[in-house]
């Protein structure tokens, strides 16, 4: 008797966890919204997102640069980071001998928690001198801070995929790579969209780091050594400096929730991908 | 033959891949190091900022990494739990992934002015070390939520339907057959959580404030982390008042680091004292 | 796959106790380094927020902690987040006192002011770069993207990398208002958000200019303004003309603690303090 009641109070409880989670993100999202709100109605969808000025003192607020340079180098990231962190995963996962695994994996997970700041410094100091102020920069440092989120949870993917497939594919005469290829990837396809998902998250939010490397310009970036301003490095370089209310701060929101949007977007194609590989 | 080749190219590929991210995570705790080594002395262990050291950091860090972590991982493993095992697999639960993931990109500031606004400034009525806590629990639940979820996910049909069979609860089954296999995955889960809990600089700074002075006692005092810390010598420290404040704050980072392996390690010290029970 | 209960409960039983551990761990080191506090009992006695501009922030903590030494019952918290912030704060009753580094505007809610210190602001070259000073034209034309290199004005023929403080900023503002008055940084400029990042990207580019305040200047070049150094003798008679105040605001007229506190800051004691941070004393 009491079994079952343990097992009702359990699943009561896991309930709740679901619903005050999602209630705190829920909030979050209203929050965002609510105070972006103003600037949207007050000076129109299309003009703010395809306006090229912005200029507090002049009050006038148009996003265009920071979307693209924020589209730009998230991409960017992505372009370097996927394959590089999906290899290192296949070979942690796959292919490295022990005391190799033993290495690079904790070192993957200490890179998680470095603050943005020392990769921003870093950035700075060794990066920049080399290529200036640009997207270019950003887009490597961004690299760097992806890799981890996109490493570990790829390798966990993979070593989740039960034996019996690779043993299988191996029985059949495949080789150790085309049984990875043909058959773990496919199987470890939803958890990886996971970490790409998870990367590009924190690529698109990424703000410290960021603000140090880029030039926070506002001009369209024209090349990869152009430097340009983000979403993120606006909001959290003028957010300080906004009395709540005023249109400035209600422009700063609208950008954090075009940034909802992108995030949606670029979500999206990879949330098609998993339903695939779900299959 | 051909196979052979690709194999040998591939595997080549993977091992560069390998060797790359430690060559990068070398270099950049090197250039820590090197820049900060000379600024660790006992003083600036154990001495506040206001005699040129960290101690109120180191602790200011500690409390908010327990403290987060207390409050996420019940809610973000519980809502894992719930997503995968009890909840039909119907348009709700997919549109609620998709928000939860779409939470993930949030930037930082955002939740940290949400964080100041409701915990601060109407819940606590102070910035303070619980305020930001709560806002980075926040932050870290998306994360926390969907690692675990495809690390429960990938635990096989099979192990479930042998504990159904035996005759055990749903809630039974998840306890004792499902979450010791998902253990490892959980662990990624619980290890990112804290990695970013512990880097997390600019949500903090707009919940909680710096506050190097104080050490803080309650959780509702105010404190500054290490990476707060870091980032106040780095950029806002004039030399005037504190001259070696590169070295300081890389030393910082130093601390910092050695702080994330030794979490790190404890966590998996503890993961493999579970796995190690379970005998294939 | 063997495993059991007993494994299980053990595990969390085992993560609970650390959990209990760390806690008890982190409130006796609290309580063992607070503990020096403990000891004497004289002077005043109270607590004081600040929170605000963040220029001021570190000549405040170092003006808190010598207060802290004679009055050792106060406890004072400092914050950062803006000038704008520690405005709006100190109006809402969240803080006792707002640090601001610009004047109050109209936008601002009425304080009441107290003046602590003032501060100069550099305008910043590479160590390598040969142009010692400038006119305020000179600058201007800089600042506007109308001299693009550091040949037109006596300097190697190399772009010129221009570096500006975001829009909002206090040391923005006075540089907008003294040097620039009416005309506009152009938007090709560099843009970054503290003292310390500037003097950095300056130190590191041969190229670069940009302005910092006075307590930045380090491995970097401050030139001459119209042919005026800026040196603490120059600040102080505003001969050199990028000269602001940094203030202390509050909600009303200050008593108690926050008076005592406010008066050391601005008395002998408290202006020693504050020239030896680099700041201009009032």
């Amino acid at each position: 008797m009491s079994r079952y009641l343990v097992d009702k109070a359990g699943r009561r409880l896991v309930f709740l966890a679901a619903l005050v989670a999602i209630l705190i993100l829920l909030l979050i999202a209203l929050f965002t919204f609510k105070e972006g709100l103003p600037a949207f109605l007050k000076i129109g969808f299309v003009k703010f997102i395809f306006g090229t000025k912005w200029s507090v003192a002049g009050g006038e607020f148009g996003i265009l640069p920071f979307i693209l340079a924020s589209i730009y180098v998230t991409l960017g990231a992505l372009l370097l980071s996927v394959p590089l962190g999906v290899s290192c995963a296949i070979f942690l996962a796959e292919v490295a001998p022990h005391r190799a695994r033993e290495i690079v994996r904790p070192t993957v997970e200490l890179l998680v928690g470095i603050p943005s700041v020392v990769y921003g410094l870093v950035g700075m100091l060794v990066v920049v001198p080399r290529m200036g102020d640009s997207l270019l920069a950003a887009i490597i440092v961004l690299t760097v801070m992806v890799l981890p989120t996109i490493i570990s949870i790829s390798e966990d993917s993979l070593r989740a995929v039960p034996h019996g497939y690779k043993e299988g594919a191996l029985a059949l005469g495949a080789t150790h790579w085309q049984a990875i290829w043909h058959v773990m990837l496919p199987q470890a396809r939803s958890g990886i969209a996971t970490a790409v998902i998870l990367g590009m998250g924190r690529a698109i939010g990424e703000t410290m780091a960021m603000i140090m490397v880029i030039g926070n310009s506002i001009i369209i970036p024209t090349s990869p050594l152009s430097p340009a301003r983000t979403l993120t490095g606006t909001l959290a370089m003028e957010l300080g400096y906004a009395s709540p209310g005023s249109l400035h701060w209600s422009a700063l929101f609208a950008t954090g929730v075009v940034l909802f949007i992108l995030i949606l977007a670029l979500n999206s194609i990879a949330f098609i991908q998993r339903r695939e590989g779900e299959g | 033959m051909r196979a052979r080749v690709t194999q040998k190219l591939a595997f080549g590929i993977t091992w560069a891949a390998g060797i790359i991210t430690v060559l990068v995570l070398v270099y950049i705790i090197g250039y820590v190091i090197a820049t900060g080594w000379r600024a660790i002395t006992p003083d600036f262990l154990f001495r506040p900022p206001s005699e040129g050291g960290i101690s109120t950091a180191i602790v200011g860090t500690i409390y908010i990494v327990v403290l987060t972590i207390a409050i996420a991982t019940p809610l973000g493993i519980g809502a894992a739990i719930y997503l995968t095992e009890y909840a039909t697999e119907n348009w709700i639960t997919r549109l609620v992934r998709y928000g939860i993931e779409t939470l993930a990109g949030v930037p930082s500031i955002v939740f940290g002015l949400f964080g100041f606004a409701l915990f601060a400034l109407s819940l606590l009525g102070t910035r303070c070390l619980l305020a930001g806590a709560l806002t980075l629990a926040c932050l870290v639940l998306p994360t926390m939520i969907r690692a675990s979820e495809e690390a429960i996910k990938a635990v096989p049909v099979s192990i479930r339907e042998a504990s159904l069979a035996l005759g055990a609860t749903r809630w039974q089954t998840i306890r004792h057959a499902v979450m010791p296999a998902a253990l490892p995955g959980v662990m990624t889960a619980i290890i990112l959580s804290i990695g970013r809990t512990v880097e997390e600089t600019a949500c903090l700074y707009v919940a909680m404030g710096i506050n190097p002075l104080n050490m803080p006692i309650s959780p509702l005092s105010g404190g500054t982390t290490l990476s707060l810390h870091l980032y106040y010598l780095a950029m806002e420290v004039p030399f005037t008042i504190e001259p070696m404040f590169m070295e300081k704050a890389m030393g910082t980072g130093v601390v910092l680091i050695l702080i994330i392996i030794i979490i790190n390690s404890l966590t998996h010290w503890i993961s493999s004292r579970y796995a190690a029970r379970m005998i294939r | 796959m063997c495993y059991n209960k007993d494994s299980l409960a053990l595990g969390v039983a085992k993560i609970v106790k650390l959990f209990r551990l760390a806690i008890g761990v982190v409130l006796c080191l609290g309580l063992i380094l607070s503990s020096g506090g403990l000891v004497q009992a004289q002077g005043l006695e109270g607590t004081i927020k600040l929170s605000g501009s963040t220029s001021l922030q570190p000549v405040t903590m170092k003006l808190a902690e010598a207060f802290g030494s004679e009055h050792p019952r106060v406890n004072i918290s400092v914050s950062g987040g803006g000038s704008s912030v520690g405005i709006r704060e100190v109006d809402e009753g969240m803080v006792d006192i707002g640090m601001s580094s610009r004047e109050l505007t109209s936008d601002d809610p009425p304080l009441f002011i107290h003046p602590i210190c003032r501060d100069g602001i550099a305008i910043i070259v590479n160590l390598r770069n040969p142009v010692g000073g400038l006119t305020r034209e000179q600058v201007v034309r800089i600042y506007t993207g109308e001299i693009t290199d550091w040949g037109e004005i006596g300097g190697e023929w190399e772009k010129i990398t221009v570096i500006s403080r975001e829009e909002g900023s206090g040391t923005r503002a006075c540089f907008d208002e003294k040097v620039m008055k009416e005309r506009k940084i152009f938007p090709q400029s560099l843009v970054y958000n503290s003292n310390g990042i500037i003097r950095t990207k300056v130190a590191k580019d041969p190229k670069a200019i940009g302005y910092v305040s006075l307590g930045y200047v380090s491995g970097v070049k401050p030139v001459a303004i119209e042919g005026v150094e800026p040196t603490m003798d120059n600040c102080k008679s505003e001969d050199y003309p990028l000269v602001r105040r940094l203030l202390f605001v509050t909600h009303d007229e200050p008593g108690g603690v926050i008076k005592g506190f406010i008066d050391f800051c601005q008395g002998d004691a408290g202006q020693k303090i504050v020239a030896e941070a680099g700041y201009v004393t009032l």
